[in-house]
């Protein structure tokens, strides 16, 4: 890494996600708030100076002997990997995928290892970590079914659900997303480092917090906020009332992404129930259901060309 | 399509309406005139102090656009969003909403004024911004407005909130007399935009103006627009309310 000036805008913006509060990345709003300020701004120099106006120095980038500059300088270096297949990805860069530009929790960076193409169609299959068997084998259907229709499948790389639906997409030769709620050189749960491996090699493993962040209580809610704005829509196959997973299902519709919900989940939880009828959920009572509303939802992304308004019937000229 | 209006709405509520909320009408709760929450008054502040000098006959918003929410990002975003792909996913929805208004509730607006719409015009953005306005793009593409008449931010408009005849021009410089336009407009902050653009109207003679919103502005950290929220803002977006009453019309 040098001063190429794509370094100056990533090394502006960890200068901002620090500036304002200490411990900033256990506050995913603000990192949002920040992210979508440089989206608009189309340039976190820009914004940096914005907030800090140049005083003495009208160079091209902000004064590296600013501390903060420098803390963001270095930051960036111990923060972009070295490690081969891995790379950061920030909100500046044309490859972000584009899905997770539309809401509002945008995380500013994203830390990969695989491949992670901007605009891949993908859906999340997302469940409970004590799954049943039965719960295991539909998930892994649904898998299957995305795969043979050329959709990546977004997952938590938890126990049960996650890793049914994950094992199930590697098996019949699609892309699987791992989703993970701490840094990208960790591994959660540990037995799961093996599984890790090879969802980086066929698909992506995806971050938003700092390379060796820890998992913490509020991490596994935001990074399932992150998975639903990463995909098309949310499947959840069978979760209890007290699982991570309703924060994605909340968290989708507050997205306008649709929501399948199958019907243990529709109404043998409280808050499936209370999704019922709410935009954008499905409640599907067998695994052919699922597939039938996904289809749905499929199509409704290739919609032909949006209606017209009538000619006016007002006067032809002022 | 065999019926693009229910189609449409089944699209936009798909994939929308679990973060849109309509706009509430309801007297002395919201704003007669913009929609805004009200401390028991019939007006907001700026609508009170600014609607004597720049009135207009109704002002429709169609949402809240809640600050650090998602409605508040797909306002922002589909204009100002430096990556057009991020544009386009947040315009489609903008333009579902205004196809859905009009084709549903235009007749509500001119029942209530007690005249047709005789043109629907754009309120142009006053910073200078290069090209065609996103807003004025999809009036266009929808349908909703023409070249006929425009009206255009003047050479020398002010970028802070004045209320003045002299921000926009009227394009061509007609008679509008006898006249119902109707002005589109994205976000409704202060009004000081349209009420403005209503100012350069009326100087050309328009007897009636109403103006559609998409989204009526809504600052959290605002007076007691926090428990507004809370307590008021549960029920998802259902295009068929009207905008007029706030409630399902025909």
């Amino acid at each position: 890494m040098g001063d190429h000036p794509a370094d100056a805008e990533r090394a502006a913006l960890l200068a901002l996600l620090d500036d304002q509060a200490i411990g900033a990345a256990d506050r995913p709003a603000h990192w949002s708030a920040i992210a979508a300020d440089v989206a608009l701004r189309g340039s976190a120099l820009a914004l940096w100076r914005d907030h800090h106006p140049p005083t003495l120095e009208l160079g091209s980038e902000p004064d590296r002997a600013d501390p903060r500059i420098d803390i963001a300088w270095r930051r960036l270096r111990d923060w972009t990997p070295d490690t081969p297949g891995m790379r950061l990805i920030t909100i500046l860069d044309d490859d972000y995928p584009v899905a997770l530009r539309g809401i509002h929790q945008m995380p500013p960076l994203l830390f990969v290892k695989g491949d992670l193409p901007a605009d891949e169609p993908a859906l999340s299959i997302v469940g409970a970590r004590a799954a049943t068997t039965s719960g295991r084998r539909v998930a892994a259907h649904i898998a299957e079914g995305l795969v043979a229709r050329g959709i990546s499948v977004l997952s938590g790389l938890a126990t049960g659900i996650d890793s049914a639906a994950h094992e199930a997409t590697l098996h019949a030769g699609g892309r699987p997303i791992g989703v993970l709620g701490t840094g990208i050189h960790r591994v959660y749960p540990a037995a799961h480092a093996e599984l890790h491996e090879r969802v980086a090699a066929a698909g992506a493993l995806v971050s938003q917090f700092p390379p060796h962040a820890p998992p913490t209580r509020q991490s596994f809610p935001a990074r399932n906020v992150v998975m639903s704005g990463l995909g098309r829509a949310t499947i959840i196959v069978e979760a209890g009332e007290h699982s991570g997973t309703r924060i994605q299902a909340r968290a989708a519709v507050g997205h306008g992404r649709p929501v399948i919900l199958t019907e243990a989940v529709a109404t043998g939880t409280h808050w499936g129930r209370t999704l019922i009828g709410r935009p954008g959920v499905h409640v599907a009572a067998t695994p052919d259901d699922v597939m039938a509303a996904l289809d749905q939802i499929l199509a409704d992304h290739t919609t032909g060309p949006e209606p017209v308004l009538p000619a006016p019937a007002g006067p032809t000229a002022p | 399509m065999t019926d693009p209006v229910a189609d449409t709405i089944r699209l936009l509520v798909g994939h929308a309406g679990g973060y849109l909320h309509n706009v509430i009408r309801e007297h002395r709760v919201t704003c007669l005139d913009c929609g805004h929450p009200v401390d028991d008054t019939v007006m907001c502040y700026p609508c009170h102090r600014d609607g004597p000098i720049a009135p207009v006959e109704l002002v429709t918003p169609l949402i809240y656009a809640v600050g650090g929410t998602q409605s508040a990002t797909l306002l922002r975003h589909y204009k100002d969003d430096h990556n057009a792909a991020a544009r386009r996913g947040h315009a489609l929805v903008i333009r579902r909403m205004l196809y859905l208004a009009l084709m549903l509730h235009q007749r509500c607006i001119e029942d209530t004024i007690g005249r047709p719409v005789d043109h629907r015009v754009v309120v142009p953005s006053l910073h200078h911004r290069p090209g065609i306005h996103p807003l004025a793009a999809i009036a266009a593409d929808t349908r909703a407005t023409d070249d006929r008449l425009r009206l255009i931010p003047a050479p020398r408009a002010r970028t802070d909130r004045i209320i003045s005849d002299r921000q926009f021009t009227l394009n061509p410089d007609v008679d509008l007399r006898g006249r119902h336009i109707m002005l589109l407009d994205d976000t409704w902050t202060t009004g000081s935009r349209a009420r403005s653009a209503a100012l350069t109207l009326r100087a050309a003679g328009a007897d009636d103006i109403s103006v559609l919103v998409v989204g009526r502005w809504l600052a959290p950290e605002h007076g007691d627009n926090t428990d507004f929220i809370a307590t008021r803002l549960h029920r998802d977006y259902d295009p068929r309310i009207c905008p007029v009453s706030g409630e399902h019309c025909s």
